[in-house]
């Protein structure tokens, strides 16, 4: 494995006494090989095992070994180091570091030949605030950057247009759910296809209690193996622990909806899926073998489909159709708010066609799948995460399966807790977990990063309201994101105000996180409560002491977030952080202002001209009264009158104002 | 035929006044006395309740007053166009219906319920200090009298001893009655007419020369004018028994000292030697009614403070300490609980009693 074709003694110690690497006493060791194959599968091997190393290809050159002159051929070389920060990866380039008061990195600084120095020196330096780096140079310590470890890696044969996920194994699960959840997921599977979506929603009556619900989207489809396991077996995805802002997340929404239609209609799920124009679809009757958890196969065949791609599935269920807060067409109407890139068909049982077209063609930013932040975890996820891990050592565990920690970080956080770096993660104890828990909230960790989040944006989230609701005043305004618990978020919101909105009652709240509209439960929802503690008197709505404000308006909140705290599995509605609740809050103020400030413009005016008219109306009928009354000519009155309503219009505003009381 | 000329007249200058603001290029404007609690005075020298001097002011253009202000005006046209000109008299209701119309081009009605119009024909008896009946406006008729009183009415004579059980049915407008004669000591006047029923039938009026009158809850301003007729031309002592609660004091205080809402009339309408015959918190106890209370509402508890502050009451100890005992009670006691100590309890033993021994509250 090393020396010239031979491996060292070194190498030998440690095969025969079953070591790891970074038990040895050198702080490299070298591989060389010709094979190029052999080169590429030792990185891979090196990196799944969270190894620290470099590679380097040498040209073909002679060479004298022991006063012999050989040809050498072209070469592959590998340096693994066995203590983790010999890596390059842990070195910055010298000349980006400006000014330093730290000896160490002074005299790194100096050496000659030294072209990098330690990511690691540089790091605690900066936290000790002894140097001061160039700009730039923050944001790349900041950064994410670092090696992800490869866990598996299998060749497919692959030749469609679109690559779903490569980092994860089995595959993604991008369709679930009936009618809600299926929406939501086709979206999903679009956002990251990079599909316009367009969903077609169609529940046919098949008897007063009995519906076939049918949805089809325009996504990437699925491939034939995973039809049955996605629809017809429950908690399959792979959702679990990604951290990503995403509609679905664990894989729970279409098998139940399978399961539901199979106990209450005992019909099989009907499913057809096309992954290319030049592929056939697949079709599948598929139920759930409720005993063991898997699919049963009824049916399967290839059908012609003419459709591109997309996927489409069919229930048979038992329910009642309803109208109003609580429906499947509020429910559409609010996604199509939301996602003014999808397209939505709707065909209700009473067979009329609802069509939600789009407000832009261009998709969202895709969300970035992030690491969890050390801040944002929890104890006992903390000890599965240290049970399933593949890392070998404490440190490589931390800095690979969290972001935001480096190697020194790692290090800090196993000394504040007792534990050594090399440890094993299998071999941590309970006590030993708690204690790491502990140090990792106490000690100091960079934000995580915020582009892990996809927001709406302030101007689709207006037109997408615009397209939808029948007002005359938009806003919207999409805050930046923040940080909670380790646990980026983003809160948008928009009001549309006047028009044809219902004047009499309680103004309308429309809750979404992420992208997903919250029917249920809004009593129990902290929108609701940022909402109801706003003044909304100050912004020109009425409101009688914390209840929800009553006016002519709409008001809709998003929240966007990798881990969006729900009170219940339901994802009904959102649990009360005072960190949440106060951002909604500023939204709502933000929004709040814009409105208050137009409805101070318009409407008034508008009252006011109102009443100008109203007077206009009135003098006739005050003058023949008058004349009647006096006896004099009511010609004359009315135009005495229309006199002074011309010269008192300038100064009525005046007149109109609290001082208006009679007595 | 001079009266109604002179209300007319009034009516007249009111519109006159207004044309000569439009004339000028003024906002028109027409003066109301206030009546409200706050322009109320209390004239310790009349015991009486009297107007203040506070004036509030009704101008067109102003989007608060506008529709009054036209409701005003048209209101008063009707009056003097439709009834005065022509002698007729027209009942509140009537000139609800002659006022109530849509305006041209609008969703908006001149009047969409009785008590707008109502309200401006109290405005326009205080602007021109006439009364409701002197713009030829009558209310509903709400009262009866029986007991030994001949009288002429419209030409006919009425002898109130002589007409069953229902008894004479009392006019809004009585100025124009006639007192013929009168065979009694007292008048006893009741809120409620289950009571007066009850009376009737025990013959109460015949066996103690007396003469009896009712209202259906709150006194009419016939009645009221009735009893100040009868109080003041024939010198006959006036008892008032009502329930044992803020209302019912409230029925006798509006017959003694006059309305807020009509203080501009106390002089023809307030009788301020009138008694309180009962029931009053000493009854409650002498006569064992204590198990009929009824708990007050809180309704009932703010009128009750109320009406214990009102100047006419502040300052009378005797009424100061029902006022305290029925706060202290917490319940009400109708006149009908009398009835639980035998049907003709009331006729028998309870009034004469409360007569003969001068029991009563002023």
């Amino acid at each position: 494995m090393a020396g010239d074709g031979y491996p060292t003694a070194d190498i030998f110690q440690l095969l025969k006494n079953n070591l790891t690497l970074n038990k040895l006493a050198v702080e490299k060791v070298t591989c060389a090989t010709a094979s190029f194959d052999l080169y590429v599968g030792l990185q891979y091997l090196l990196s799944s095992l969270g190894m620290a190393y470099s590679a380097a290809v040498k040209k073909a050159q002679p060479r004298i070994i022991n006063g012999i002159k050989a040809n050498f051929g072209k070469g592959y070389y590998i340096y693994v180091y066995c203590s983790g920060e010999r890596s390059p990866i842990n070195f910055l380039p010298k000349e980006s570091v400006v000014t330093t008061t730290n000896p160490q990195m002074k005299h790194s600084l100096q050496r000659e030949n030294q072209t990098n120095i330690s990511f690691n020196i540089v790091n605690r330096s900066l936290m000790v605030e002894e140097c001061i780096v160039q700009t730039g140079i923050e944001e790349f310590l900041n950064s994410d950057l670092g090696v992800l470890r490869i866990k598996k890696i299998d060749r497919i044969s692959y030749d469609h247009e679109w690559v779903y996920d490569i980092s994860v194994p089995d595959c993604e699960n991008f369709i679930a759910g009936v009618g809600a959840i299926l929406c939501h997921n086709s979206l999903d599977a679009c956002t990251e296809a990079k599909i316009l979506p367009e969903i077609k929603v169609e529940i046919k009556k098949l008897a007063e209690d009995r519906f076939k619900v049918i949805v089809e989207d325009n996504g990437p489809g699925i491939v034939k193996e995973q039809i049955p396991r996605i629809f017809a077996k429950l908690l399959y995805g792979s959702k679990f622990h990604r951290l990503r802002q995403s509609m679905g997340q664990q894989g729970i929404g279409i098998s139940a909806s399978v399961l539901y239609s199979q106990s209450t209609t005992g019909k099989p799920a009907l499913i057809i899926s096309k992954i290319h124009p030049k592929k056939p679809a697949h079709y599948y009757e598929l139920k759930i073998d409720t005993a063991k958890n898997e699919p049963h196969i009824l049916k399967e065949e290839v059908r012609e489909w003419n459709k591109d791609h997309g996927t489409r599935i069919e229930l048979e269920i038992e329910g009642k159709y309803q109208k109003g807060r609580q429906s499947v067409d509020e429910f559409i109407k609010s996604a199509a708010v939301v996602n003014p890139h999808a397209r939505f068909v709707y065909i209700t049982p009473e067979n009329e066609k609802m069509v939600f077209e789009r407000a832009t063609n261009d998709l969202p930013i895709e969300a970035k799948e992030i690491m969890p932040h050390p801040y944002g975890i929890e104890l006992g996820t903390l000890i599965k995460m240290l049970a399933e891990t593949s890392s070998r050592t404490l440190q490589s565990f931390l800095t690979t399966e969290f972001c935001r920690i480096g190697p020194g970080t790692a290090k800090e956080m196993c000394g504040k807790a007792g534990l050594k770096a090399e440890m094993k993660p299998h071999s941590i104890s309970h006590d030993q977990a708690e204690k790491l828990f502990r140090s990792m909230q106490e000690i100091k960790v960079i934000a995580p990063p915020t582009d892990c989040l996809s927001p709406i944006g302030s101007a689709l989230l207006e037109k997408g309201l615009k397209k939808e609701l029948p007002a005359e005043f938009y806003v919207a305004v999409s805050r930046s994101p923040v940080v909670y618990r380790g646990f980026p978020f983003q809160i948008e919101c928009a009001i549309g105000f006047g028009g044809q909105l219902d004047k009499e009652f309680q103004v309308k709240l429309m809750r979404f996180a992420n992208r997903v509209p919250l029917l249920y439960q809004q009593g129990a929802c902290a929108i609701t409560e940022a909402v109801t503690e706003t003044n909304w008197k100050a912004y020109g709505l009425q409101q009688s002491g914390n209840n929800m404000p009553v006016g002519p308006a709409v008001i809709v909140v998003h929240m966007a977030s990798v881990w969006v705290p729900f009170t219940s599995e339901a994802k009904d509605a959102i649990a009360h952080y005072d960190e949440i609740i106060k951002e909604i809050k500023l939204a709502l103020q933000e929004c709040g202002r814009k409105l208050g400030l137009y409805i101070r413009k318009h409407i008034r005016a508008q009252e006011h001209q109102e009443r100008m008219n109203l007077f206009e109306k009135y003098i006739p009928e005050v003058a023949s009264s008058l004349a009647k009354l006096s006896g004099e000519k009511r010609a004359e009155i009315e135009q005495n009158l229309l006199t002074i309503l011309k010269k008192e219009t300038s100064s009525m505003n005046n007149v109109n104002g609290e001082n208006g009381k009679e007595e | 035929m001079a009266k109604k000329n002179e209300s007319k007249k009034a009516l007249e200058e009111l519109g006159q006044k207004i044309v000569l603001d439009l004339h000028r290029g003024k906002n028109p404007e027409i003066n109301i006395p206030v009546r409200a609690l706050s322009n109320v005075v209390f004239d310790k020298k009349t015991k009486t309740l009297k107007l203040g001097d506070k004036i509030g002011s009704r101008s067109f253009f102003n989007v608060a007053h506008a529709k009054k202000f036209l409701q005003t005006v048209e209101v008063a046209s009707i009056l003097k166009k439709e009834l005065l000109e022509s002698g007729k008299h027209e009942h509140l209701r009537g000139v609800f219906y002659m006022a109530k119309r849509t305006i041209p081009g609008t969703k908006v009605n001149i009047v969409d319920e009785q008590v707008e119009s109502d309200k401006i024909i109290e405005d326009l008896e205080v602007i021109t200090g006439l009364s409701r009946e002197q713009l030829h406006v009558s209310a509903n008729k709400m009262g009866s009298m029986i007991g030994n009183i001949i009288l002429e009415d419209s030409g006919d004579t009425i002898d109130c001893s002589k007409l069953g059980r229902g008894g004479y049915s009392i006019p809004s407008i009585v100025d124009e009655l006639e007192f013929k004669k009168i065979n009694a000591k007292y008048i006893l006047y009741m809120e409620k007419a289950s009571t007066y029923e009850r009376l009737v039938e025990d013959r109460f009026w015949e066996k103690n020369q007396s003469i009896l009158l009712t209202s259906q809850g709150q006194t009419t301003r016939g009645i009221r004018r009735l009893l100040q007729r009868l109080s003041e031309e024939k010198n006959l002592p006036i008892y008032v028994l009502v329930d044992q609660d803020p209302w019912g004091v409230y029925i006798y205080s509006v017959v003694k000292y006059g309305s807020i809402n009509l203080a501009g009339q106390s002089e023809r309408l307030t009788i301020p030697n009138v008694k309180f015959l009962g029931i009053s918190c000493d009854d409650i106890i002498k006569y064992d009614l204590k198990r009929h209370l009824i708990k007050f509402t809180d309704q009932d508890i703010a009128r009750l403070k109320q009406i214990s502050e009102y100047e006419w009451f502040k300052d009378n100890k005797a009424w100061q300490r029902q006022l305290k005992m029925m706060k202290e009670m917490g319940g009400k006691v109708e006149i009908q609980s009398l009835s639980a100590r035998g049907t003709s309890f009331i006729s028998e033993k309870y009034l004469p009693e409360k007569i003969k021994n001068k029991d009563f509250l002023e």
